[in-house]
């Protein structure tokens, strides 16, 4: 499949300290792409590096197939962005910012424009600078909406926002879906969960996997054994079995490679005394803080790697 | 162009109040500046200076700060600096939105200016049509001086407070140089001012142009600002190697000297010579009791400036003292006397002063020595000549501008110092000497008596490039005949008589070295 975003061992490194470390990302066309990771991982140093906002130290991407060191002027008609951290012209009323954008673009969409003024209740008088942080980001999706771009990159857009107004913005980045391309970062796992189609989760500039949200759900089980006799967790499990843990007569573990035919029988090899097994699917928040908790690098990397193969 | 008129639009917009301000300020230039004529308002100077012509200094001073106010929010409306800004990722092109900041600097800066120039022109009584090519020039230095370094600076600022504390960094930059320039002076290395027919405001423009030109299409282009500065920071650092390698580049000075002024070929007499005239009075002192530096001023003669001609003593002159006994002290002239040091063929007084070590000074006193003089000169040739009569109607002349003649004291005309009030566009007046046809004796009966002068004088430059750097188009020469030489004693201006203003242009420049034997220096008391 084609990719909107592609890189190939992004980095950018601020003095010694790396924000992106070796990113190698796609994320195909049409999907919407959640880049998770906590405050700090590199997830607005990646964007910047995608958009052209920075120069990237080592590496390169390429954004709707045009190098992202070239990525200016015309190619923005196809690209829209919205940050947390980005400035509008707030000297300008709504209105008067609509119609500045407006005369950039040649596919601004009149209707939908004002469909979306509508659907966010966007007052056009006022000026940006007397909005609330909602507002502008309300006024901010609509300026980057209305030209139908073929892709939506979203630095942290709900981060701060009140539920009912984060829901209004789902609901029209949802309705966008179908025509575009979006790549959301956030913080929040629970806010993009459940539209989200592909995941990647960064931590500390490294990308420690990045995938189909459905394959990721798939490959996590939260695993339970229970034991015929008190007995200590075997040695040398796999990799694969994150926070391994025995209490009396249970074992539990998160299962990071879980496959409906083989992985019964992986137990039961490992561990010969198990009586029972029962494997649970696990939200996404649950398989993120299984990873943050585990060690994540070996188990990680491992899953990365098996999952590009 | 669409997008360019649109960015153009949206900062009109955007900046009203402040382009209103600063046309405003353009608006208040063009009534206050011509109140300062006498012709427009009827007061005595010193009158009409206080009221008007401060406030028209004022007023310049204001348009100064409006219009980087201007340029700081106009090219910080699109900050190039900083990675938060909406237009990076809107499809923006650095050409469109470079071209739609020039056009507003050229409808609210430069449209604005040069039509308040033409203005106040035309209220002084001069036609700018006729003055196009200097304002034009005037237009060109200011851009180089002024507004492409200004923009340069915000463009590697992200507000107006950081673009502020900027400048205060090149104000004091510039002070420090100019410190630096003048404790770093060796006897051997030549004044700045040797260097200015070479080193002129187009160069200084053009450099700063350049510098700023090539600043901002780079960081316009790639937004690259640690580049960008050290850029810019080449423009001081070239400075401050300039004056740091003084020493070193004497030699090179030299020749650039040699260049300008070519020695005299050998045989060949100078335009003028010197003399100790007889009975004149010298004098030597310390700077203080207890200093070892004396201060030492020699009377002299100047003749043999052939008819028609005038000899202009260029910077920096040199004079060298030796004793009989092969001792010697070599020096720059401080000062020659009055400020004067241009030379019509009509004989002459003159006299230099002269900063020397009282050791040196001493061992020079106790025996004649000899003066050698090391000059660059200009020789000037006389060109048209204007006869004016006495009166307080402001006359024109032809060429150059036109002067008044008035008081500085109140009640009548000439009831005080005589002297000129000359008004010039966009450059001083060609170098031109100001006499006239008055009387060593007291003015008889029947004439009345007008004023009591010293003597002829001079004014204006004897290069001048079409315009000097300045938001007002007018240039100032005050000539106070009383003030000049004094080689006779005083004059006197009667009713009926004439004033005679003769313009010079430069006719060649010479080194020329000239001797003076057997000069007796007065003891150090």
């Amino acid at each position: 499949m084609k990719a909107a975003i592609r890189t190939e061992s992004l980095t950018k490194r601020f003095g010694r300290t790396a924000a992106v470390e070796s990113i190698d990302l796609a994320v195909p066309e049409g999907a919407i792409y959640a880049l998770v990771g906590p405050n700090g991982a590199g997830k607005t140093t990646a964007i910047k590096l995608l958009m052209n906002i920075m120069r990237p130290s080592a590496g390169r991407a390429e954004v709707l197939g045009i190098d992202s060191s070239k990525l200016t002027g015309e190619a923005f008609q196809r690209i829209g962005y919205v940050s947390e951290n980005q400035e509008l012209p707030e000297g300008m009323t709504v209105a008067g910012m609509l119609d500045y954008f407006r005369s950039f673009y040649s596919a601004w969409d009149r209707t939908l424009e004002e469909q979306l003024v509508r659907q966010f209740d966007l007052p056009l008088k006022r000026k940006l600078t007397h909005l609330s942080r909602g507002m502008k980001m309300k006024a901010a999706f609509v300026s980057s909406l209305a030209y139908h771009p073929a892709l939506i990159v979203l630095d942290e857009p709900f981060s701060g926002l009140d539920p009912l107004v984060r829901d209004e913005l789902i609901e029209g980045l949802i309705e966008r879906a179908p025509e575009t391309t979006i790549f959301i970062s956030s913080h929040d796992l629970a806010e993009i969960e459940n539209f989200s189609s592909h995941v990647g989760y960064l931590e500390q500039g490294r990308l420690l996997f990045s995938e189909e949200m459905s394959v990721l759900s798939g490959r996590f089980r939260e695993v339970t054994v229970t034991l015929s006799s008190p007995s200590p967790l075997p040695a040398n499990l796999p990799a694969t079995w994150l926070q391994a843990q025995t209490a009396d007569c249970v074992v539990r573990f998160v299962h990071s490679e879980y496959r409906e035919q083989t992985s019964h029988r992986e137990i039961q090899e490992k561990i010969p005394s198990a009586r029972d097994v029962s494997f649970e699917p696990m939200p996404l928040r649950a398989i993120f803080l299984a990873i943050a908790k585990s060690g994540r690098d070996s188990a990680a990397h491992s899953s990365v790697q098996e999952a590009q193969a | 162009m669409k997008p360019i008129l649109h960015i153009f639009a949206k900062d009109v917009r955007r900046f009203w109040p402040e382009i209103l301000v600063s046309l405003a300020i353009l608006a208040a230039l063009v009534y206050v500046y011509p109140r300062q004529w006498p012709e427009v308002v009827n007061l005595p100077l010193n009158q009409r200076y206080q009221n008007m012509h401060e406030y028209a200094n004022l007023l310049i001073a204001l348009a100064a700060v409006s219009w980087c106010l201007l340029i700081a929010r106009l090219i910080h409306a699109e900050a190039l600096v900083g990675d938060r800004q909406y237009w990076l990722t809107r499809p923006y092109s650095w050409p469109s939105l470079l071209a739609a900041k020039l056009i507003f600097l050229v409808v609210f800066l430069y449209l604005p200016l040069a039509l308040t120039q033409a203005l106040i022109l035309a209220a002084s009584g001069f036609n700018p049509l006729v003055l196009l090519p200097g304002l034009f020039y005037n237009l060109l230095l200011l851009t180089g001086v002024f507004v492409l370094p200004l923009v340069a600076i915000a463009t590697v600022t992200s507000d107006f407070f950081r673009m502020a504390l900027t400048l205060l960094g090149v104000l004091a930059g510039m002070v420090t140089y100019i410190v630096l320039n003048q404790h770093i002076s060796l006897d051997d290395a030549l004044s700045p001012a040797l260097l200015l027919p070479s080193i002129n405001q187009l160069s200084t423009a053009l450099l700063l142009g350049c510098f700023s030109v090539a600043a901002i299409l780079l960081q316009y282009a790639r937004r690259r600002t640690w580049a960008t500065l050290l850029l810019l920071l080449c423009v001081p650092a070239v400075l401050a190697a300039g004056v740091l390698l003084k020493p070193l580049t004497a030699r090179f000075d030299q020749g650039r000297m040699d260049r300008a002024f070519p020695p005299l070929a050998a045989g060949e007499l100078a335009p003028l010579q010197i003399t100790i005239p007889p009975n004149s009075f010298s004098g030597v002192s310390r700077w203080t009791t207890a200093s070892d530096m004396a201060n030492v001023y020699i009377r002299l003669a100047i003749s043999g400036i052939p008819e028609n001609k005038g000899v202009l003593i260029d910077t920096p002159a040199r004079i060298t003292l030796v004793a009989p006994d092969g001792f010697q002290w070599s020096g720059e002239v401080f000062e020659w006397s009055w400020g004067n040091k241009e030379f019509a063929s009509a004989f002459k007084r003159s006299a230099v002063d002269l900063n020397m070590p009282v050791s040196a000074y001493t061992r020079l006193q106790s025996n004649p020595v000899t003066l050698r003089f090391s000059l660059p000169l200009t020789l000037l040739d006389a060109q048209k000549t204007t006869r004016v009569p006495i009166s307080t109607q402001r006359f024109a002349i032809p060429g150059q501008g036109d002067c008044q003649a008035e008081t500085f004291g109140p009640g009548q005309k000439f009831g005080g110092k005589a002297f000129f009030n000359c008004r010039s566009a966009f450059h001083q007046p060609p170098i031109t000497q100001i006499s006239a046809d008055w009387s060593d004796a007291p003015c008889p009966a029947a004439q009345t008596e007008l004023d009591y002068v010293g003597g002829p004088d001079w004014m204006g430059l004897s290069d001048s490039e079409p315009a000097e750097f300045g938001i007002d188009p007018m240039k100032f020469s005050y000539i106070g005949l009383g003030t000049s030489y004094r080689e006779h004693k005083g004059k006197h201006l009667c009713s009926g008589h004439s004033f005679t203003l003769t313009q010079y242009q430069p006719e060649r420049r010479m080194q020329a070295t000239l001797t003076v034997a057997n000069v007796q220096l007065p003891a150090l008391r």
